[in-house]
């Protein structure tokens, strides 16, 4: 069976899914002013209530939760009509992801000396949607020069 | 001969950029590259200005500076209140400075209202200076501004055993509170209260401290800066306790 945008945009969908359940549940915690259940170590409530858990004054799951949605809508849409701009969007929105990720990774070892169980599930989540929308570049990138192709077509005469 | 050469290399050269650039597939540029780049270069620069929006709200984010919770001494309330709330923290630990807030409103909420008794525990296990703090707290509340000086303390609260909190420093937020300078000198130089915090942190590990800010409610530990939700369960579970159980 060959993998087809139909297969890696759900796939990439369900992994949104999962991360806006993720997200979701530690921006409540962060609103209800509640605590932070802790599957594995004990770190998740530090993070959360670290000075680096909040950008500009919004709480960083909150953001995180936003960025889901809008990788759900672009695989979801990937999924469905196989448009190459939404794969596009799904594998970028998963870098960005998976860039931010790392560098809240690197503060939780070395800065707030902590762990977050929900944090590091995140960033695999992302990691993940990155190499699945990654396998999906080749086919993406065919469709593009395709339906792009003669839009910048050059008259070298 | 080597005009010649000159020459020759110069002709190559012509002949290089009259040459017309060969066209990519069926006579197109392709867009790919572009597009790609372009999505590649936008997370990229998304993930740059998370990071510098999230360096540059750093400082802002800090806890602001605490208010002065604490009397003359360590133990504010009734001491026959049927709640007795322990506070193990150390004047270097971060979240022991973030947690204030929440201790000021325990205050509010159950000690001046008679319903708990609260009280503050050196753990001073982050290093030298944090015992050198520690003792100095003690050296304040000699002069019954114990208040005044552990809050002091956690305001110029900076990274741990940078030299925040050095005798010269320790000595200076004296003048600033207002103690005897040279009372208050010859306590910490003297380390006269060195073994009582040393003994403090013993007693701490017996009671199975191993991080702070660590609460003690009657036997119910809490530890963390917690949400202010968790105390509260915790007190009034043991309030309900206490006074279903007659005493």
């Amino acid at each position: 069976m060959t993998l087809n945008a139909r297969h890696l945009g759900t796939a990439t969908a369900i992994l949104a899914a999962a991360g806006i359940g993720v997200s979701g549940y530690l921006t409540y915690t962060h609103f209800a002013d509640d605590s932070v259940a802790c599957a594995v170590g004990h770190g998740c409530q530090t993070v959360q209530q670290s000075e680096y858990a909040k950008l500009a004054g919004i709480p960083v799951a909150l953001l995180g939760a936003l960025l889901y949605v809008a990788l759900l809508g672009s695989a979801a849409t990937w999924a469905a009509r196989d448009l190459w701009w939404s794969g596009l969007g799904a594998w970028s929105l998963s870098l960005t992801g998976v860039g931010y990720s790392a560098y809240l990774t690197y503060l939780e070892v070395n800065v707030i000396e902590a762990i977050c169980f929900w944090c590091v599930t995140s960033a695999v989540l992302l990691a993940i949607a990155l190499g699945v929308t990654s396998a999906g570049l080749p086919h993406m990138l065919r469709d593009m020069e395709e339906k792009l192709g003669g839009l910048m077509a050059q008259d070298s005469a | 001969m080597t005009k010649k050469r000159r020459e020759k290399r110069e002709k190559r050269r012509r002949q290089a950029s009259d040459r017309v650039p060969v066209p990519s597939r069926r006579g197109r540029r392709s867009p790919v590259p572009y597009v790609v780049g372009a999505a590649a270069a936008l997370a990229v620069v998304a993930v740059v200005a998370l990071i510098l929006v999230s360096q540059l709200g750093g400082d802002e984010a800090s806890a602001p500076e605490s208010p002065p919770i604490w009397g003359p001494s360590r133990i504010l309330g009734n001491p026959d209140a049927p709640v007795k709330i322990v506070e193990y923290a150390d004047f270097q630990c971060p979240y022991c400075k973030l947690v204030e807030g929440k201790v000021a409103q325990l205050v509010q909420d159950y000690v001046q209202t008679g319903k708990a008794s609260l009280e503050f525990r050196n753990f001073a296990f982050l290093g030298d200076e944090s015992v050198l703090a520690a003792e100095a707290s003690l050296c304040a509340e000699d002069q019954g501004k114990y208040g005044a000086y552990h809050a002091a303390l956690f305001s110029i609260q900076g990274r741990e055993n940078s030299g925040v909190y050095n005798t010269d420093k320790l000595q200076d937020l004296a003048k600033e509170v207002g103690l005897d300078t040279a009372t208050f000198k010859d306590c910490l130089t003297n380390h006269r209260h060195r073994q009582e915090v040393l003994d403090e942190r013993q007693l701490g590990r017996q009671a199975g401290v191993t991080s702070t800010p660590y609460f003690l409610v009657n036997q119910t530990p809490i530890l963390g800066d917690r949400p202010y939700g968790d105390f509260k369960k915790v007190i009034d579970a043991e309030l309900q306790r206490t006074s279903g159980g007659g005493s």
